[in-house]
């Protein structure tokens, strides 16, 4: 006598695959507004060691339609695959935060297993906008804020980008704002910082300390008073990861090309920072659609730590990468190392 | 007599030939048109695309206007359409500023886009594209509509506002260009990037009819980036409308993508299935397509050769990309019975014409 199917469901809130788990899922974060149809791309990961086959299914917020909403999918062991849905019906939302469900159902003869993940993702994409970067946030009401809470203290990511340059702004909840060299030591402090690495698209972080880095890597910090701030080079594609990831001193790093203002308002730090594109122009070309990683670490020393848009745009724990990032004296890195720089953003246009 | 003189010459002779043979301005916004066509005048398309690499967009629009002026040889130039992508409007209009220096203002339409492809190739930075058309066989109304009052509101906040007045804008716009017979073509740029242009469609739709062939490519919606061009010059919150009237033929399609390699081949399938419905000569391609779609490909040049695989190497092509296409739509959402033209996304939407 056959056995009928058994049919575990597991919630994965917190994404984090659970032992025993066939695959690990994950929604990539949107890089067009909803009311543009994006696609909405579930990364599995089959965590077995044999071949998984089975169903993804996509559900979508109020309002929004996925046609179709099941897709068949078959995985080698250790496989990661990309399963891309067509989305209709989405409207922005103030808030830019969107509830998805997926889930995997694997089809074998005693049954299917289904792993489901529930999971908020924001629409992470830089509008074209040329703001001046003073360290006023007045200019920022036509991004798209990307928000993500740690410790309980807020940090919102919003990005603008034009022709020449790629901007960002930074509002971090925090204490107390920590600047460089304030104590006269400039590298025996733990201060305050953002940390952002950006990639060309289709790109993977190596393994290997003797792999080359793909990622163009910077530091933004306070420095002195008012809204100075400094913008530091820590890597470019074609550096060796393990000089990447050596523990460096700032000084020598400083890159000019690049303005950064830091201002403080309340119990809110913004930092307010440009980036020239025409170095990485060749590798990420500012056009409008266009599709990059760009990822973020937020330093609060004396607060919460490491703060790590990686976990928070859902990456498996097994993407965290000490290879990733690059160290600097300053900094406080946490006991594991942090997740890996690719996160996926975009180049949109305006909002209007 | 030297070159500049030569081109003097031709720019003079040029203004003379439009104002002899009837050429007239309407006041609306503001229109005119040419003389009706000539049952078997020759139809003249040609396309040249100019790529600025010293960030000298005068000398940019210049030299693609000589280019045309050369391209179209003896035959006198109706219209020409602008699809450029240079950055701030203070360079915008130095392009249209070298362009008008070398072909008449009057006749320079068109609008930014977020860059241009041809036979020769695409660009994305910096570079002009121009369609020229002449010939006896084609005749031309364009019209301007201005302070259409959308340009700063929200699809998600104002959508009944917006279908409102871009629907009143649309009809406005029709109503001045002037309605014959002879009518073939639309070619339509509004500042109302999709999802907003198909209430400007619906607009024209109710003078012109469902089944009349309307193409055409919403500007591009960055801002301070966001203008359409007529008679030489740069309005806001605007449409321009092109309408060609003559004895030749159009054939349209449209297909829809968002993925590299759904984009490639439904630019083949698009290009293919506007080719297989004309039945005859064909003259010229326009293609107003996504930059969204152009986003997807790992290689902009792999959806052109997909293109060319259709149409070939020779015909003159115009394409841009743009904030929203206007043509047969592909998704069965979009879809509207007896409806041939709609506004939408994603789609790159190509137009055959000739005889």
């Amino acid at each position: 006598m056959r056995l009928p199917a058994v049919v575990l469901i597991v919630l994965m809130l917190a994404g984090n695959a659970l032992a025993g788990d066939p695959v690990a899922l994950r929604l990539e974060s949107l890089t067009v507004a909803p009311p543009h149809q994006p696609l909405a791309v579930v990364d599995i990961k089959n965590l077995q060691d044999g071949p998984y086959q089975g169903t993804v299914t996509l559900e979508a917020p109020d309002g929004w339609r996925i046609a179709p909403d099941k897709q068949p999918v078959s995985l080698g062991a250790g496989e990661t695959k990309r399963v891309s849905f067509r989305t209709e019906g989405g409207l922005n939302l103030a808030v830019n935060s969107y509830p998805f469900t997926v889930s995997a159902s694997a089809v074998t003869k005693a049954g299917g297993r289904t792993i489901v993940r529930k999971q908020n993702i924001s629409c992470a994409s830089a509008p074209y906008f040329k703001p001046t970067i003073d360290g006023d946030p007045a200019e920022w009401k036509d991004a798209i804020p990307v928000a993500f809470l740690v410790g309980g203290k807020k940090t919102v990511l919003s990005t603008y980008w034009n022709r020449r340059q790629f901007c960002i702004l930074v509002a971090v909840e925090e204490d107390k704002l920590v600047r460089r060299g304030t104590s006269g030591c400039f590298d025996a402090v733990y201060v305050d910082a953002v940390q952002v690495a950006l990639s060309p698209q289709d790109t993977k972080t190596g393994k290997s300390p003797d792999d080359e880095a793909n990622r163009f890597e910077f530091l933004f910090v306070a420095t002195g008073s008012g809204t100075n701030g400094k913008c530091f080079q820590l890597a470019e594609p074609g550096m060796k990861l393990a000089e990447a990831a050596k523990c460096r001193s700032l000084d020598g790093l400083e890159y000019e090309k690049a303005q950064a203002a830091v201002s403080r308002t309340g119990s809110i730090t913004y930092y307010e920072c440009s980036i020239p594109f025409r170095p990485m122009r060749s590798k990420i070309r500012p056009s409008e659609g266009r599709e990059f990683f760009f990822s973020v670490l937020v330093h609060d020393p004396d607060g919460t730590g490491i703060r790590d848009w990686g976990q928070a745009a859902g990456l498996w724990p097994s993407q965290r990468n000490a290879l990733a990032w690059s160290k600097w004296q300053g900094a406080k890195w946490g006991e594991k190392p942090p997740f890996d720089n690719k996160l996926e953003w975009g180049l949109c246009s305006s909002k209007y | 007599m030297n070159y500049r003189n030569s081109q003097s010459w031709t720019k003079l002779l040029l203004i003379l030939a439009l104002t002899c043979l009837g050429w007239s301005a309407a006041r609306a916004d503001d229109a005119w048109y040419t003389p009706p066509a000539k049952s078997s005048g020759e139809i003249v398309l040609k396309v040249v695309m100019v790529e600025d690499e010293d960030e000298n967009p005068a000398a940019a629009g210049k030299q693609a206007a000589k280019a045309l002026e050369k391209a179209m040889g003896s035959t006198p130039l109706k219209a020409v359409i602008v699809s450029e992508c240079f950055e701030d409007r203070q360079n915008k209009e130095k392009l249209l500023s070298g362009i008008c220096s070398v072909l008449p203002k009057e006749i320079v339409l068109g609008g930014a886009t977020y860059g241009s492809f041809t036979q020769k190739g695409c660009t994305d930075f910096d570079s002009v594209c121009l369609l020229g058309i002449g010939g006896d066989g084609v005749a031309v109304a364009a019209g301007l509509v201005t302070n259409l009052g959308t340009a700063k509101l929200l699809f998600e906040d104002h959508r009944e506002l917006i279908e409102k007045r871009l629907r009143a804008g649309g009809e406005k716009l029709a109503a001045v260009l002037r309605k014959t017979d002879n009518d073939q073509l639309l070619v339509l740029i509004p500042d109302a990037h999709s999802p907003k242009s198909q209430y400007m469609v619906e607009g024209t739709q109710k003078v012109l009819g469902n089944q009349f062939p309307i193409t055409g490519g919403c500007a591009n919606k960055n801002a301070g980036q966001t203008f359409v061009y007529f008679r030489g010059k740069a309005h806001e919150d605007s449409a321009v409308g092109v309408l060609l009237s003559g004895n030749f033929k159009v054939s349209l399609s449209g297909r829809m993508a968002k993925d590299n390699e759904g984009v490639i081949r439904s630019a083949n399938e698009g290009a293919a299935e506007a080719m297989a419905n004309f039945k005859g000569k064909p003259a010229g391609v326009l293609a107003f397509n996504c930059a969204g779609r152009r986003s997807k490909l790992k290689n902009f040049q792999d959806e052109l050769d997909a293109i060319q695989k259709a149409i070939g190497k020779q015909l003159p092509l115009f394409g841009c990309y743009c904030a929203g296409e206007i043509g047969p739509v592909d998704s069965l959402e979009e879809k509207k019975p007896g409806v041939l033209s709609r506004g939408s996304g994603w789609h790159v939407m190509f137009t055959v014409i000739g005889r």
